[in-house]
């Protein structure tokens, strides 16, 4: 991009530049690289504060966590819930470790404000039921289990995907192609005794991804 | 706590076997053995199968898509500046708008409030000094501003004052916003942009830096622009015209 005489240099008293175009700031590949970027440099470029990445995440996976809030809420609390997630997301982005998925991470957030949506919902449910006919309080179906297993798929599959190679296809291969660890060395060529261990460290390494977010 | 070992058949279970029979691979006797007694690795295969089974059998959560103005609603919430892009077809239409496509404002934020705190003296110590000096200046470049979408008409003049040059803007049928004002830009052809000034009145006298090539940023934009902390252009440009060399 033939923009290297950056205006900015200067910044006199009445003037001032809009936009700036730091050096490194703008991904080589132009204005939109971040909507094809992967998930790792996404998650990268959110943490540094990157507006661009923030949109491009919103983008890629608000209409997951909407998912996952309608499962449990109302059309307009799950929304309000998702704007919840992705902001506070943002303002929290120190927080978010590099290492791990991004989505993970949201998804994180997100069961929280979940919870505290269906609780929320469920004392207003408590008092108005007490004003009307005094039934029973807490008579909705409380369904955490399959909520929270759905969230912890997406947690998992995210994570499964930030794994490095071969890794990632080991365990691809020992979770959705059901083979043995002996069948998966005959596929890779790579020694059973390093299959196991890409097993063994993978799994373990997605379990503590896992309990990280909850 | 593991019980121990007398009460149960054989060692625990490694990781590495707890994690491959998660996984439902054949397990030799021994282990199974082992199992029938040890409640720990019982408990410890549980939660590797748990696992396996979440992303094996998981319940799949369907994408929901959201009602359009829900990236608005957060974006405002978190506090960030709309992808402010004047619409630049006047001048560069070919230029595709990039869906997402956001700028960095910080640094701009930074300076905005050093430039509004001296550059509203400066501004006004411009007015009231005699337009003479000024005027007499010769003009190195100049534009008529026509209007973007309605009425108005204007003009800017960069003059060579002492060694340095000066953009002055005087427009007549424009009017700023109820609670905002009329802010000058220069743009070049593909999207970038430099603020100059806020008009005081009719008028903006303001110096340019040097290192402006006027070259590049040859079109001067005068839009209006509400007082909402957002240093981007408003895209509600009223008057526009293009530098060429002379008075």
């Amino acid at each position: 991009m033939a923009r290297s005489a950056s205006p900015r240099t200067v910044l006199p008293v009445a003037l001032r530049v809009v936009p700036t175009r730091e050096d490194g700031d703008v991904p080589p590949r132009g204005p939109d690289a971040l909507t094809g970027a992967d998930d790792e440099a996404l998650g990268r470029a959110f943490a540094a504060g990157d507006e661009r990445a923030f949109a491009a995440a919103f983008e890629r996976w608000a209409p997951l966590v909407h998912g996952l809030a309608l499962r449990r809420l109302t059309d307009a609390d799950a929304q309000d819930v998702v704007q919840a997630v992705f902001v506070g997301a943002w303002r929290s982005r120190e927080r978010y470790d590099t290492d791990r998925a991004l989505a993970g991470w949201l998804v994180g957030i997100a069961r929280h404000r979940i919870a505290d949506a269906v609780a929320a919902g469920h004392r207003t449910h408590e008092l108005s039921s007490s004003a009307h006919d005094g039934g029973p309080p807490g008579a909705e179906p409380a369904v955490p289990d399959a909520a929270d297993a759905a969230a912890d798929r997406i947690v998992l599959l995210a994570e499964l995907e930030r794994l490095g190679e071969p890794q990632r296809t080991v365990l691809r291969l020992a979770f959705f192609d059901d083979l043995t660890h002996v069948q998966i060395a005959e596929r890779t060529d790579l020694p059973v005794g390093t299959v196991k261990s890409h097993v063994r460290r993978s799994l373990r390494r997605l379990r503590d991804r896992l309990e990280g977010t909850t | 706590m593991t019980p121990p070992e007398a009460t149960s058949a054989g060692p625990h279970l490694t990781e590495e076997e707890s994690v491959l029979a998660a996984l439902g691979e054949a397990r030799p006797p021994a282990l199974d053995e082992h199992l029938r007694t040890c409640a720990a690795c019982r408990a410890d295969l549980g939660q590797w199968a748990s696992l396996v089974s979440t992303v094996r059998d998981g319940d799949v959560v369907e994408p929901v898509p959201l009602p359009p103005g829900a990236w608005e609603a957060v974006r405002r919430e978190a506090g960030l500046p709309g992808p402010a892009r004047p619409d630049l077809s006047v001048v560069a239409p070919a230029r595709p708008a990039a869906p997402g496509r956001l700028r960095r404002w910080l640094p701009v934020a930074a300076a905005l409030v050093v430039g509004a705190a001296l550059g509203g003296g400066v501004v006004g110590a411009l007015r009231d000094r005699p337009d003479a000096p000024l005027a007499a200046s010769p003009a190195v470049a100049s534009a008529q501003l026509a209007p973007v979408a309605s009425t108005g008409r204007g003009r800017a003049t960069v003059r060579d004052v002492d060694g340095h040059r000066e953009l002055d803007v005087s427009v007549q049928g424009v009017s700023a916003p109820a609670s905002g004002v009329l802010e000058v830009w220069l743009l070049d052809a593909d999207g970038g942009l430099l603020a100059v000034g806020t008009l005081a009145g009719d008028q903006l006298s303001a110096p340019l830096p040097a290192d402006v090539d006027l070259s590049r940023f040859a079109t001067v934009d005068v839009s209006r622009e509400p007082l909402d902390g957002n240093p981007g252009h408003s895209s509600d440009s009223v008057l526009r015209g293009k530098l060429a060399p002379g008075a």
